[in-house]
């Protein structure tokens, strides 16, 4: 089963791209055929046996390996889950669009990869797929092939390339330190590696993190989330991104989880500092990535940021796990249930956001209005979406939230003042996203209805079960919490080594409904709800801030110096080349000038010397013979010339200057 | 043993070539025949051949003295299989698609003369027993190609053609004396590489000659200051670029630097003269360098030569390593690359062909029209990078692991830079002819003939197949590497 629920997807784009009018159809019964499989795998995972299956020899040295733990089944599941809901809207959604085959085709590879790299147990097989999705995911992008989109698809595709190379460079670090490849924890083999082992982290982090949208890394997603089509959107923002967070996850328990539970006093320590660290990323990105949410009108792209947002949230999470180290399940599990909870609902939110769109054509929320009474299915399933996200009790953002502010506070007991700092700024993200999310329902759903909009509209099935199955376990997980968490999150908390007695004590079977937490929830909707009516009133969302503010503005800003700068740079010194080049090329002219002119004046000379020789020879003639009539030139005449007097001649000048002793002749005496 | 074979495959092309001429100018059938044939029959051989050198068995022919002191012979050893089967049997690839490409130019007799003899001489190199040979055959190879680089005819092509023949003279002339310090120094010119002892009294003359001769290779490798000619040279039919400069004339280059570096002076004599730094900074800048001057190129035979360039620095790199791992990376590097850099040409030439263009930027929409070469593009773009389902991943782990033995750390961060700006440069091209608008869709879908597209197809598969299992090109390059090693690591 587990190579079927890579090669269900993956048969799956073939038949669609080859059956033309049914392949949304199509689509959807491989969605359902690979969620069924995904599903089948549950009782292996849950009994923590590791499904192994290698292809030796594929691809690369190391060989394709495959298996499932209970980390990878959590999100296998989620994904697969996902694409199914996503995959059955489009039925309604791509009816309006072009080209849809294509659309399917790459979506349903794209499913396959994902599901790749969740159960890829070694990190070349990991890489692989994750190439893969970031090739197919980007025809995704670009499905409307228009410019923005064409734009939007080539930084996109660009950074994950890079950040694929990034991975690369790690994993090379990874594998020359510890000699494997291998998903699994090696801490303790790279304690000897000192610096390196920063540099592995950063790389594979780094490399991971474009596709997570870690700030600063996360400029092609509000840019690249938008112009997909709308189920495409949701997927990119839902699930696309959890694949880095997952690779995270992985890398970090591979480098900084000690194998056999022997604690090592380095690695531990060293996780801590960088926990700090990922808590700080995290804390930005979910402020930093709401402010912007906050100015947006576009409501996809407003979507987009939350995704960068929310990702904080999830990064937090992560590194309060590594923070607290062996005793960080509570911001893991958090971290793990959020990722869960994003999924499901921002992929509602996208679709809800799709539907309006279907329906008016207009992605401005400044510019609906009052649609809750012409679609009330939408405006239902938008109105769980928002609380799910806002974190209000009943819904599942609510549980996953309340984990993380748990994680947090017990961070900054184990920490100090600053991660105090840290839970206040959670507090009024949490007041951001509310507010954001009040504004969205409100401004869309409620209020007076523009002209030309004020029509029923007719919500059909593919759009009503897409939406409904994910509200429906938004609902779910929101009532029943512990469901999802005893299930899955505690089993992956177990695979990475976490600490069974403070699991055992704090997660299993917790208390969420307890007045403290529905409290905390309900301080961060008040300042939400504050933040709404003072910006409303004073028009605050309409700010357009300054460009230089921009991290997206600064760092394309950066790269486009440093990126001139080495450009004039290697420019100067092609140019160095080419003048030594030409230097030498003139030098060689020159020399050969001055070889053609020595040569002129030889022929010269020569030319000269034999007309003085042509002369003398034939005054000497002239004196020797009659000259004939016809002229100057004619031919020398042998034949007056005996030929054995003069060989005689010469024989007994021979025989006379041989035997004459000349040494005699000049000597002293 | 000795065996007339080896002889046969200098000997079979160069007849060829010799019919060929003899055949009168106007029977392009005929002509054809023979040097597809020609090619062909000397694939096969060179099949049979390597068989038995990779197997252990070394063929070899009779030795001819020119005096007692220098004797040419034909060896094949493990690495003179690996090229020589590399260059003869994408040869043959490159003849049929030459069929197709040169139907309409002129002087086709001339071509398919010049084109066999530069087949000979490319066995004679990849066979050569020992320096004198190789440096024999290495110009003969220089003579036989100048006419293939000017055959455009132009202003620009004899220019072009002057360039070469300076620079290839200049990079003889070079690697001649390097040949005859060190012959004085050895007192042999043959391949005892692992036998040699680094003698300390005559460091300092053997660096001198080690260094002449590596940048006498490295002018046909187009090490970074010595590659002017490559880029220039585009100006040749589109096969001879792909086969000769891609392939056959620049891997010869690289043949030399690894014969120099590993069979004749011996990877520890080289590491004992401590000029592997020489070779790591050269192979580094061409790396960087060649990337570099590629993305500014909007001709796209330029843009493919600049990007040869930097991947020859590759394999430079993978000798310049010295250990066995990132020789292993430098010869997977030599025949992927040669896979991938022909299809690249292929493609380009056909596009030439069909539509006439030549420059990147009229290439918007082109997929609408020729969709399955561009599709070849596109595949062999992403092994160039070396993104992992492709081949071109596995030469540069082995280079990474290899520079990382060897406690370069500096070689992952190179290569993984240097595949960026691959990218940088290589899918701009691709995305513009899929996705762009242009007016390509009026005769959509018409590919070029197919003894163009075929082979391109072919190669394409075959490069794919490799990516996805890599086995094969990776025992033969670890049989190499181990032989040049003197088996062991």
């Amino acid at each position: 089963m587990l190579i079927a629920a890579i090669l269900i997807p993956v048969a799956t784009s073939v038949l669609a791209a080859l059956s033309d009018r049914r392949s949304n159809l199509v689509a959807t019964a491989g969605a359902v055929l690979t969620f069924a499989s995904v599903m089948s795998l549950y009782p292996d995972a849950g009994h923590g046996a590791r499904i192994f299956l290698s292809l030796p020899g594929f691809a690369s040295s190391f060989g394709l390996n495959l298996g499932v733990d209970m980390l990878a089944m959590t999100f296998a599941a989620v994904v697969s889950f996902v694409w199914l809901c996503s995959t059955v809207y489009s039925i309604e959604y791509m009816a309006h669009e072009e080209n849809q085959p294509s659309y399917q085709m790459f979506s349903m590879l794209t499913l396959g990869a994902t599901l790749g790299v969740i159960l890829s147990r070694d990190l070349l097989s990991m890489l692989l797929f994750f190439e893969t999705m970031t090739f197919t995911s980007y025809f995704m992008v670009i499905h409307s092939r228009k410019e923005d989109s064409l734009k939007a698809g080539n930084l996109y595709l660009f950074l994950g390339v890079a950040g694929g190379l990034l991975f690369v460079a790690g994993t090379t670090l990874l594998y020359h330190f510890t000699g494997s490849v291998l998903v699994e924890p090696m801490g303790e083999l790279l304690s000897h590696a000192g610096t390196w082992k920063v540099v592995v982290a950063v790389c594979l982090i780094a490399g991971l993190g474009i596709k997570a949208g870690m700030v600063p890394l996360h400029v092609w997603l509000p840019h690249a989330h938008p112009v997909a089509p709308s189920p495409a959107s949701a997927l990119l923002s839902g699930i696309l991104i959890k694949a880095g967070a997952y690779g995270i996850i992985r890398v970090v328990s591979i480098i900084f989880t000690p194998a056999g539970h022997h604690h090592v006093e380095e690695a531990l320590h060293f996780s801590e500092q960088l926990g700090l660290f990922v808590i700080w990323v995290g804390i930005a990105t979910m402020f930093l990535g709401v402010c912007m949410a906050l100015l947006q009108e576009n409501a996809k792209k407003m979507l987009a940021y939350h995704s960068v947002s929310q990702m904080g949230y999830i990064l937090m999470g992560l590194g309060v796990a590594g923070y607290l180290g062996h005793h960080g399940a509570m911001g893991m599990a958090g971290g793990l249930y959020h990722i869960v909870n994003h999924a499901l609902f921002k992929s509602a939110l996208f679709l809800v956001v799709a539907a309006v769109y279907l329906k008016t054509h207009q992605l401005n929320m400044y510019r609906l209005g009052g649609l809750a009474r012409y679609m009330p299915f939408t405006a239902l399933v938008g109105l769980l979406a928002a609380l799910g996200i806002s974190g209000f009790p009943g819904l599942n953002g609510y549980a996953s939230k309340t984990l993380l502010h748990h994680a947090i506070v017990e961070a900054a007991e184990h920490g100090g003042i600053g991660l105090l700092l840290a839970e206040k700024v959670f507090v009024v993200t949490g007041g951001g996203t509310a507010c954001s999310f009040i504004k969205l329902f409100s401004f869309v759903f409620l209020g007076k209805t523009p002209e030309g909009m004020a029509k029923r509209y007719y919500e059909s099935i593919p759009e009503k079960v897409g939406m409904g199955l994910l509200a429906l376990v938004l609902l779910v997980f929101g009532l029943f919490p512990n469901l999802f968490l005893d299930r899955f999150i505690i089993g992956a908390l177990h695979v990475l080594h976490y600490d069974a007695s403070f699991i055992e004590h704090h997660l299993s079977h917790m208390q969420f409904f307890t007045v403290h937490d529905i409290a905390g929830v309900f301080v961060s909707i008040g300042i939400g709800v504050v933040i709404f009516v003072v910006g409303v009133r004073y028009h605050l969302f309409h700010w357009h801030p300054p460009k230089a503010l921009s991290i997206e503005w600064l760092v394309c800003r950066a790269g486009a110096l440093a990126g001139r700068a080495i450009a004039r740079a290697l420019d100067g010194a092609g140019y160095a080349w080419d003048s030594v080049l030409a230097a030498c090329t003139a030098s060689g002219w020159m020399i050969a000038n001055a070889a053609r002119s020595a040569g002129h004046l030889q022929t010269d000379l020569s030319t000269r010397l034999s007309r003085t020789y042509r002369r003398g020879f034939i005054t000497l003639r002239k004196i020797d013979h009659v000259p004939a009539t016809e002229g100057l030139f004619r031919e020398i005449n042998v034949g007056n010339f005996n030929f054995s007097t003069f060989m005689l001649i010469v024989a007994l000048a021979g025989i006379l200057l041989w035997r004459i002793p000349f040494t005699r002749l000049f000597s002293a005496h | 043993m000795t065996s007339p074979l080896l002889v046969l495959a200098v000997v079979i092309p160069v007849t060829g070539a010799v019919v060929i001429a003899l055949l009168p100018s106007g029977d392009d059938t005929r002509r054809n025949c023979v040097a597809v044939l020609t090619t062909a029959v000397t694939a096969v051989l060179v099949v049979f051949l390597v068989q038995g050198a990779l197997a252990g068995s070394q063929y070899s022919s009779p030795v001819l003295y020119i005096t007692p002191l220098l004797p040419l012979v034909l060896r094949l050893d493990s690495l003179g299989a690996l090229f020589a089967l590399t260059a003869s049997c994408l040869w043959v690839f490159a003849t049929v698609y030459s069929t197709g490409y040169m139907a309409h130019e002129h002087d086709r007799r001339r071509y398919f003369t010049f084109f066999l003899l530069s087949l000979g001489a490319t066995m004679g190199v990849a066979g050569a027993g020992n320096m004198l040979t190789l440096y024999l055959f290495y110009e003969m190879l220089t003579l036989a190609t100048y006419p293939l680089v000017i055959h455009e005819g132009g202003e620009e092509a004899q220019r072009a053609g002057r360039k070469y023949m300076c620079f290839s003279l200049f990079g003889a002339g070079s690697v001649l004396g390097g040949l005859i310090i060190s012959s004085a120094v050895f007192g042999d010119l043959e391949f005892a590489g692992s036998a040699r002892v680094l003698d300390a009294a005559q460091a300092g003359l053997l660096t001198f000659a080690f260094l002449a001769l590596f940048y006498g290779f490295g002018v046909k490798a187009a090490v970074m200051p010595l590659h002017p000619w490559l880029p220039s040279a585009m100006v040749a039919p589109t096969p001879v670029s792909a086969l000769l400069h891609a392939v056959a004339v620049v891997k010869s280059g690289i043949f030399g630097i690894y014969r120099t570096t590993f069979s004749f002076y011996g990877a520890e004599v080289v590491s004992d003269l401590h000029v592997n730094a020489f070779m790591l900074f050269s192979a580094g800048v061409t790396i960087l360098m060649g990337s570099v001057f590629a993305l500014r190129q909007d001709n796209l035979k330029r843009r493919l030569a600049y990007s040869t360039v930097s991947q020859l620095g590759y394999i430079v790199l993978g000798a310049a390593i010295l250990n066995r791992t990132g020789v292993t990376g430098g010869l997977l590097h030599l025949l992927n690359h040669a896979l991938l850099k022909i299809t690249l040409f292929f493609s380009a030439g056909a596009i030439i062909t069909v539509t006439g263009k030549k420059n990147i930027s009229e290439m918007s929409g082109l997929a609408r029209r020729m969709p399955m070469t561009m599709t070849a593009f596109g595949l062999a773009s992403l092994g160039m990078v070396g993104a992992l389902p492709t081949n071109g991943f596995l030469s540069k782990w082995y280079l990474i692991e290899g520079g990382l033995l060897r406690d370069a750390f500096w070689i992952p961060l190179l290569l993984v830079t240097s595949a960026v700006l691959n990218a940088a440069y290589f899918f701009p091209i691709v995305t513009r002819a899929f996705f762009f608008k242009g007016d390509f869709g009026r005769f959509a879908g018409h590919e070029a003939p197919p003894s163009m597209l075929y082979p391109i197809l072919i190669l394409c598969g075959l490069f794919m197949l490799l990516g996805l299992w890599p086995r094969p090109t990776l025992a033969v390059a670890d049989v190499v590497a181990s032989a040049l090693f003197g088996g062991v690591r």
